[in-house]
């Protein structure tokens, strides 16, 4: 939880939807050196991710994320189906999605792109540049996605 | 008794002696007579007997004369009886005579006269013997009736082949009556000739062709007939040889084919000598103008013809007339027959047309002979055929049902096919079939459409499947139709083949399916380790740096590095695998949108080299053009990449018609490339500097050299080491309908 106690806007609500532990920990620790003030909730496959935008069973409290980080290769439901869920519930379709792939494989940027999703991103083997991704977040959050609350 | 005087009763009395049979020596000395005067009495006698029948005046003095104490009425009578009796001879058309007792002609009527052309006036008191003086044997056979009839009164018949008039034999039938004198002993006879030589004939021409009908009958070839039929005709009409000439109208010649004679050398040998030669059409000569004619010719005289090539030797032979005719079937003559005989005899109308009428026989069997050998012999090809063939043959009737099928099938199947006969091919399952299957071959069978390679699956004689392959056609006769015919194939192997071939291919579709799968899984799931290394040895770098000396920190850089590099191989193994099984359609491609496209994504590259790029005019390729921008993408980019440092780069791309393809080449004045390395720079991996020269792991040339294998080209390079390289590939041209 990053605590940049200059800002007075409320913390960005961010859920991370990613199975394997070492990239959910790189993605909090990228975001700590970031600068944006945000929440982060981390779920570890599909089937809870869609529970947690559903307020279903223990995330009956769950806030409504500002933005989706979303692994595309989970266990029990992938990141293909619950992009395909978010999309088609007129509730949750205007949160935006980005899909985070461990390749540059074509295939996968070809689904996501028919799937809508508003931005993807290749996890790096480089920290700096994976810092450099979650920091493009921020400033994808900060200016785009800061629209709707503005009207 | 000299001086006795006799009279005319008396004179008569005593020559009755005589023509009853009576020896003239025996006679002359009971009545002591001399045998002039008994001679000189029978004449006078023998002249009154025949006056009436020269003459239609009776002269009652005769009677008066011979017949003493014959009342006038009675006389009269009798004159009138006899008169109409003479005048009825007279006029029958059928020779009549008269003959004493004692042989001699007594008189005979008009036709008798005409018939032997003999003047029946002079010939009275002449016997047979006169008659038949160039025949002796024809009068002995006469006289010998005329005994018989003499030592049996009464009537006799019997036929006798005789020469007339005009030298010709006719076939006679004789009737002989002996007729009684006043004292009631046989005084002469009388005979009627009746000519049934044209009844005869027709019974020998009936005869002759009967026998040679049997023998054609009986043959199976003309060869074999002609000698049988030759003979018929000869010994039936006392001919001496005879001989068939064939045609051979491609060759244009005719031959001597068959002959035959009677036991004679001489003939034997002439027959002989005309077998051994061929002869070509032409207007002379006996065979000559029968096959050029196509009517019959008579030679009276073989040795007396100039023109009859073999008329000598012929007439050396013995052999006198000869006559030939041709065989003919319709208006085509197929050969001739002639036939020789030892006497001169004149053109016998009858012979040439009994002649001309076993012609034809013998031309309707030389057709049929012919038709029948050229049936045997498509029958002999038929066999041979189905006898090499591994196929059966099979015939269907015109409802379907199965009537025949070659011993082949139980040979190749195993199948016994005898509980199949009489079946309908859809009466037994075929595992491989359905109803609409069979329904569309029954169809088309009612249609009486040839079917080609029709498929099915029985049950083998081991339970095992047996797969057919049969193909048939309708049979028509007179344009009904008849029924199918065909033939079949055991074609079990191949589809046992085909089986495993499609087992094989399957697995191969799905191992490679799985190595894709497999590649792009282990890609992915390799990165996932190579990111946690890298990034949390910088996250480490990053967070605690201070606390690490300096061969740490460079541990960690190596760390980091491998991870990079390994990442990097993955990313291109993955590429390289995906150019032939990710592939896109081949479609018709601009070259020169896909050199811009490479360009393009080259733009940071080429700037920051200089290079000054030229290019040939280009043509439309059919083409991925994902992959042809990759492939001209990386070939110009290796130009940029292995560069001379102090020389300006130039790249040509260069295109060249080759007949069927173009030949495309990417030409630089870059580093070059030594020969040994030409085939090893196109392998996965391979390279010919360190990483710190030139970047990279090596798989763009191999990239390279797939997609140009995909689009069926192929790819090498020209180089000489320290002066530039081309890299040359080639692409099939367009062709016009297709790919």
């Amino acid at each position: 939880m990053s605590a940049d106690m200059d800002r007075v806007a409320p913390p960005v609500e961010i859920l991370l939807v990613e199975d394997n532990l070492g990239d959910a920990r790189l993605t909090r620790e990228a975001l700590k050196e970031g600068k944006v003030y945000n929440n982060l909730h981390w779920v570890k496959d599909g089937v809870e991710a869609l529970d947690f935008l559903h307020k279903r069973g223990k995330y009956e409290d769950a806030p409504k994320p500002d933005i989706i980080l979303l692994d595309l290769n989970l266990p029990k439901k992938d990141g293909r189906e619950v992009l395909q869920e978010i999309k088609s519930d007129s509730r949750l379709m205007r949160i935006p999605v980005v899909v985070l792939t461990t390749s540059k494989a074509e295939e996968d940027v070809l689904r996501t792109y028919t799937l809508h999703a508003n931005c993807y991103v290749t996890k790096p083997v480089d920290l700096e540049q994976f810092i450099k991704v979650v920091q493009s977040i921020d400033n994808f959050w900060l200016t785009v996605v800061t629209l709707p609350n503005g009207k | 008794m000299p001086g006795r005087q006799w009279d005319a009763a008396s004179k008569a009395k005593v020559v009755l002696e005589g023509l009853k049979g009576g020896s003239e020596g025996a006679i002359c000395k009971r009545h002591r007579i001399k045998p002039a005067e008994y001679r000189r009495w029978r004449k006078q006698f023998l002249a009154n007997i025949a006056r009436p029948l020269e003459s239609r005046r009776v002269r009652p003095a005769l009677g008066s004369r011979l017949l003493p104490g014959m009342s006038a009425r009675v006389w009269e009578e009798s004159a009138k009886a006899l008169r109409v009796a003479q005048e009825l001879i007279e006029a029958l058309p059928i020779p009549v005579f008269f003959k004493a007792r004692d042989g001699k002609h007594l008189g005979a009527n008009r036709a008798w006269e005409t018939y032997f052309g003999v003047d029946r006036e002079t010939f009275i008191g002449r016997t047979v013997n006169e008659l038949f003086a160039s025949a002796p044997e024809v009068a002995a056979k006469h006289r010998e009736a005329d005994e018989d009839l003499w030592r049996s009164p009464g009537t006799r018949s019997y036929e006798l082949e005789v020469p007339v008039h005009d030298g010709s034999v006719r076939h006679t039938l004789n009737y002989k009556a002996t007729f009684a004198g006043a004292d009631g002993e046989v005084a002469g006879l009388i005979g009627a000739i009746i000519d049934i030589t044209e009844r005869k004939r027709a019974e020998q021409r009936q005869a002759i062709e009967h026998r040679v009908t049997r023998i054609l009958s009986e043959s199976e070839t003309v060869g074999a007939a002609l000698p049988g039929v030759l003979q018929a005709f000869c010994e039936t009409l006392g001919w001496a040889c005879g001989a068939r000439w064939s045609l051979d109208a491609r060759m244009g010649g005719f031959r001597c084919e068959e002959t035959w004679s009677k036991d004679d050398p001489a003939i034997a040998a002439f027959l002989a000598a005309s077998r051994e030669s061929t002869y070509q059409p032409g207007q002379a000569g006996l065979i000559r103008r029968v096959l050029g004619q196509g009517e019959p010719v008579w030679i009276v005289d073989v040795s007396a013809e100039e023109s009859f090539l073999r008329g000598k030797p012929a007439a050396r032979a013995g052999l006198r007339s000869a006559f030939a005719l041709p065989i003919r079937l319709g208006d085509q003559v197929l050969g001739a027959l002639e036939f020789f005989h030892r006497d001169t005899l004149q053109p016998d109308e009858w012979l040439l047309k009994t002649g001309v009428a076993i012609g034809l026989q013998i031309g309707h069997f030389m057709a049929r002979a012919q038709a029948e050998g050229e049936l045997r012999q498509s029958e002999a090809r038929f066999r041979s055929l189905t006898g090499l063939s591994s196929d059966w043959y099979w015939e269907q009737d015109q409802e379907f049902r199965l009537t025949f099928m070659s011993s082949r099938f139980v040979e190749r199947t195993g199948i016994d096919p005898a509980p199949y006969i009489g079946r309908k091919r859809w009466d037994e399952a075929a595992a491989n079939l359905t109803e609409s299957d069979w329904a569309r071959h029954k169809a088309q069978l009612e249609r009486h459409e040839p079917f080609f390679d029709f498929e099915m699956e029985r049950v083998g004689a081991d339970g095992n499947s047996v797969w057919l392959s049969v193909t048939g056609e309708p049979v028509f006769e007179d344009r009904k139709f008849r029924g199918y015919r065909g033939v079949g194939t055991d074609i079990t192997d191949r589809k046992r083949g085909q089986a495993v071939l499609r087992v094989a291919y399957d697995e191969l579709a799905r191992s490679n399916a799985e190595l894709q799968q497999f590649a792009y899984v282990a890609s992915h799931d390799l990165q996932e380790p190579l990111r946690m290394i890298g990034s949390y040895t910088q996250l480490l770098e990053r967070r605690y740096g201070d606390k690490l000396d300096a061969d740490a920190r460079e541990f960690m850089d190596f760390i980091v590095e491998g991870a990079t590099r390994m990442k990097q191989l993955i990313e291109d193994l993955l590429a390289y695998s995906r150019v032939g099984t990710r592939g896109k359609e081949v479609r018709p491609v601009q070259l020169q949108v896909a050199l811009d496209r490479a360009l393009v994504n080259l733009r940071a590259a080429l700037e920051s080299s200089d290079a000054h790029i030229t290019h040939d005019v280009l043509p439309e390729v059919s083409a991925d053009d994902t992959q042809l921008t990759q492939l001209l993408q990386n070939l110009i980019g290796n130009a940029i990449k292995f560069r001379k440092k102090d020389e300006p780069l130039r790249i040509h791309f260069g295109v060249q018609d080759s007949g069927e393809e173009w030949r495309f080449s990417v030409s630089d004045n870059g580093i070059g490339i030594e020969p040994q390395y030409f085939e090893r720079i196109f392998m996965v991996f391979q390279r010919l500097h360190t990483r710190d020269e030139y970047p990279g792991t090596g798989i763009g040339l191999a990239i390279c050299k797939k997609v140009v294998d995909r689009h069926r080209g192929r790819i090498w390079v020209e180089s000489e080491h320290g002066k530039g390289s081309t890299f040359v590939f080639t692409l099939l041209k367009i062709q016009k309908g297709g790919t």
